[in-house]
């Protein structure tokens, strides 16, 4: 079978060798220069998604109880301040006629400091 | 990396080493050129082709589902990319009537003259039957990587190359009586 080959070597590509090393060349640079010959660039996408995620779930479970308890505190400091809220020139009047130091929740409360004002 | 299988070569190419690129540059730059050559039937274009075809091809290698199938899934990305050339060609000759073919300035005359005689025999042949003589005879392909390259069974893979064979002979010998009697 191989005797009936037919001479097709006018065809080939390599005849030009230099043209042919140089088409050899540029293609493997081609392919070399393309996005997806970088599997370090998409390891590191890859991880770096993977990481956020856990970021996201390292602040949620540091952040939710804190910010829980940090709610339910002020809720009960807002309760307590505002019914002891009066006005602020008599209270202050008060604390220096009795010569008593007001606490630090005392002395928000009457600033109006405790609900963010 | 030489002696390597398409599998190892792909998964090596797939992690980005140029060693493993280049040897499948290497092992299929000619039969990419075989069968654009079957579709553009013209050097150049053919060369055209199978480079953009090869290099797009090595870009997106993680498409590639079965690396063991890299050849089939080559050469048919090679034997779209090389009709999508031919609709422009025909376009761009329909426009352009009289260009000259195939690139006819290189090489010395009787050179060029062989490549268009067998070029002209071959555009005689079905599509199929230039891939399977193109690969067996120039690449030197067998019937097993020819049948599973072109997804057919290797039977009809020796019908086509008889056909061919058969085909283009006739028509080079046609040449030559013409030449010879003209001359």
């Amino acid at each position: 079978m191989d005797d009936d080959r037919i001479d097709f070597s006018a065809l080939y590509p390599e005849r030009d060798p230099d043209r042919f090393e140089r088409m050899v060349r540029a293609v493997v640079a081609g392919a070399m220069a393309a996005p997806a010959a970088h599997p370090l660039a998409l390891e590191i996408a890859r991880f770096g998604r993977a990481a956020v995620a856990c970021a996201v779930l390292l602040a949620a479970a540091t952040w939710v109880p804190t910010l829980t308890r940090a709610g339910v505190r002020d809720a009960a400091t807002a309760g307590a301040a505002a019914s002891r809220r009066e006005d602020p020139v008599e209270l202050v009047s008060a604390w220096a006629e009795k010569g008593s130091v007001p606490s630090d929740l005392d002395l928000l409360a009457a600033l109006g400091g405790s609900d963010g004002r | 990396m030489e002696g390597q299988p398409d599998s190892v070569l792909v998964a090596r190419a797939k992690r980005g080493q140029a060693a493993a690129v280049e040897a499948l540059v290497r092992r299929y730059m000619r039969p990419a050129y075989a069968v654009a050559l079957a579709a553009v039937r013209n050097a150049a274009d053919a060369e055209d082709v199978a480079q953009e075809a090869l290099m797009v091809a090595l870009q997106r290698l993680d498409q590639c589902r079965d690396p063991a199938r890299f050849a089939p899934w080559l050469l048919q990305s090679v034997r779209h990319r090389a009709l999508n050339r031919l609709a422009q060609t025909r376009c761009r000759t329909a426009l352009l009537e009289g260009a000259a073919p195939d690139g006819a300035v290189e090489g010395d005359a009787q050179r060029v003259l062989v490549r268009q005689r067998l070029l002209a025999a071959l555009a005689r042949l079905s599509d199929v039957q230039r891939e399977v003589v193109l690969l067996h005879d120039m690449e030197a392909w067998t019937h097993a990587e020819i049948g599973a390259a072109l997804d057919i069974s290797e039977v009809l893979s020796r019908q086509h190359l008889f056909q061919a064979r058969r085909a283009l002979r006739a028509h080079l010998a046609q040449g030559e009586q013409g030449e010879n009697g003209d001359g």
